[in-house]
């Protein structure tokens, strides 16, 4: 089941909205969260809070009900303003870990939304639509449908675009889903942002934007394809 | 005879043929076959380097043709193909098979997809005694093959050439003393403008002063910050910054002397710009930008954290000197004369 998180990132204070596989990890350290659980790979969802444990909570899905797992952290979970150790989920909850709250949306998008080719355009952002479907194990859920299926990640820097891959299978943006950061898009317009880019190891005094420079999405979007190669004999 | 087959666009292929050519000269002759727009704006060549210009606007035909006749004229002891194994329009698939001599490929960046349509990596190994690659690392595509081997970037002059940093400003008639930008204008006559754009903004910064390099004034740039000097590394010392593109030359100079470039990477057919740019961010101080306002806010950054006049002046190992040990010690054994060979017509694959 895939489950979109709505939050506020605590460390850069912008917006989170990432679309995750079940079973889900939160914490603050990504290496401490679990990878696989019973042969299963952990989407691991990393908030940098200093009340959030670094093995937090675990929202995963058990015959179709969601259930949010308290990891015995000494802050807790609340759900809805109430701490519990374990609860189930539906949409439009709100969980409380530290000092971070998560809208939790429940998202229903292969089963509903229509396989879209490679052909077509990739929408430029996920929005929402409530609807509701069934889920594998009969039971009825408040879904979320999200338009076009895949891999929400948003890649490029320069060339900002969703990366639109079918799967998150083997997308080297997300590592198959588990990263949900999206490092590139902490500004909306980088142009204008006084400290882009990287100067290697000239200084070190650029804060959070050491490491945002151009990215390989960006690279493919500067990329020749579909061209007549040895036709140009001022080519370079 | 050496004959470097160095066909593209740009100063690229013109200049690393050159910067090989020079020295190979000294003991060797050497005919360079090249087709650049700027090849009228090389000055005085050593006694040994030939350089033979095409049009342009020449087809593969016509360069096929020509190469027959160079080949036919002297014996050629060393076919050298800078960066299109295959020639820029496929003209060299019909002669490399037949040449009896040392083939050795230069091996610059290539699009992936080039090299999967045209199954280049089977061509190379059937067809080339030799890959040199000239300071561009493992990040290309045929940088595994077993006779490949790497040199240092390859540059039209060597650190004992250069002025140092008042006389390159002075030759340049900037004043000695005060920071400099110095943009580096090439690619397509439609890029230009956007340097144009960088060099007239940034001329207005205070307590700095900018110099446009380039081979026409580009449009938009004050016509006052236009100079025309070849080759640009004897007065790169000049700047305290660069703005320029991501190709080859302009990214390796500023590497080896150290100085920091604020970089666009522009689309090329088969060479990946900005594929060169990411890899160089991890060895000098280098800013990636699009447009014109993120190049300006860049060169403001980047002289706040680097102080004019603060870097060192790195001595660099020329690549170009390794390269022609390379060829030197290839074995022309079986090989033997190309002299008589003869070209059907129309052999043109």
């Amino acid at each position: 089941m895939r489950i979109q998180l709505i939050f506020t990132d605590p460390g850069s204070d912008m917006p989170k909205r990432p679309i995750l596989e079940t079973p889900i990890a939160l914490g603050s350290e990504f290496m401490v969260m679990p990878s696989l659980l019973s042969d299963r790979r952990v989407s691991r969802l990393t908030i940098k809070d200093p009340q959030i444990s670094s093995y937090h909570a675990l929202i995963d899905d058990f015959d179709g009900q969601v259930m949010v797992i308290d990891q015995q952290a000494p802050a807790g979970v609340k759900v809805n303003g109430v701490m519990e150790q374990a609860a189930a989920l539906k949409d439009g909850d709100r969980l409380q870990l530290g000092g971070c709250e998560i809208l939790v949306r429940l998202v229903i998008a292969a089963e509903t939304a229509p396989a879209r080719s490679l052909a077509q355009p990739v929408p430029s952002a996920a929005t929402p639509v409530s609807a509701e479907s069934t889920s594998a194990s009969g039971s009825r859920v408040s879904a979320t449908v999200i338009p076009g299926d895949g891999c929400d990640r948003r890649v490029g820097f320069l060339f900002p675009r969703r990366c639109g891959r079918l799967t998150t299978k083997g997308c080297p943006h997300c590592q198959d889903g588990q990263m949900q950061e999206e490092p590139y898009f902490y500004y909306p317009e980088h142009a204008y942002y006084t400290n882009y880019g990287s100067y290697g190891g000239w200084d070190g005094g650029y804060g959070s934007t050491t490491g945002i420079d151009f990215t390989d999405a960006d690279a493919a979007s500067l990329a020749t394809s579909d061209v007549d190669f040895e036709q140009d004999m001022g080519a370079s | 005879m050496w004959l470097i087959y160095a066909l593209g666009g740009g100063w690229g292929h013109l200049n690393r043929a050159l910067a090989l050519g020079q020295f190979a000269a000294l003991h060797h002759p050497i005919k360079l076959l090249v087709n650049s727009p700027y090849a009228d704006r090389v000055g005085t060549l050593p006694h040994n380097l030939e350089l033979v210009v095409v049009s342009p606007s020449s087809s593969p035909e016509d360069v096929q043709a020509r190469l027959q006749q160079l080949l036919q004229q002297q014996p050629c002891d060393r076919f050298i193909v800078d960066t299109f194994p295959r020639g820029l329009g496929g003209e060299l698939a019909a002669i490399l098979p037949r040449l009896k001599c040392p083939r050795v490929l230069i091996h610059r960046d290539l699009h992936p997809a080039y090299v999967q349509r045209f199954q280049i990596e089977a061509f190379v190994q059937q067809h080339f005694e030799q890959v040199i690659i000239p300071g561009e690392g493992m990040r290309v595509p045929l940088a595994h093959l077993p006779q490949t081997v790497h040199t240092q970037p390859w540059l039209s002059r060597n650190p004992e050439d250069l002025a140092d940093r008042p006389t390159a400003r002075t030759r340049l008639n900037l004043d000695a003393t005060t920071c400099t930008v110095l943009i580096l204008a090439s690619g397509q006559q439609e890029e230009l403008a956007w340097y144009g754009q960088v060099s007239a903004v940034i001329a207005h910064l205070p307590g700095i002063q900018v110099c446009c390099l380039a081979a026409t004034c580009p449009p938009h740039c004050p016509p006052e910050l236009w100079r025309l000097h070849y080759p640009a590394l004897e007065v790169l010392l000049a700047a305290d910054l660069v703005v320029g593109s991501g190709g080859y030359n302009t990214v390796y100079e500023c590497c080896a002397l150290g100085i920091p470039l604020v970089a666009k990477p522009w689309p090329r057919l088969y060479d990946r710009q900005a594929h060169r740019l990411q890899q160089a961010q991890t060895q000098q101080p280098l800013t990636i930008v699009n447009t014109p306002q993120a190049a300006i806010i860049a060169v403001e950054n980047g002289l706040q954290q680097n102080p004019p006049d603060s870097l060192p002046k790195v001595p660099y190992s020329n690549g170009a000197i390794a390269a022609v040990h390379w060829l030197e010690s290839l074995c022309s054994f079986p090989y033997s004369s190309i002299h008589a060979l003869e070209f059907p017509p129309n052999s043109l694959q």
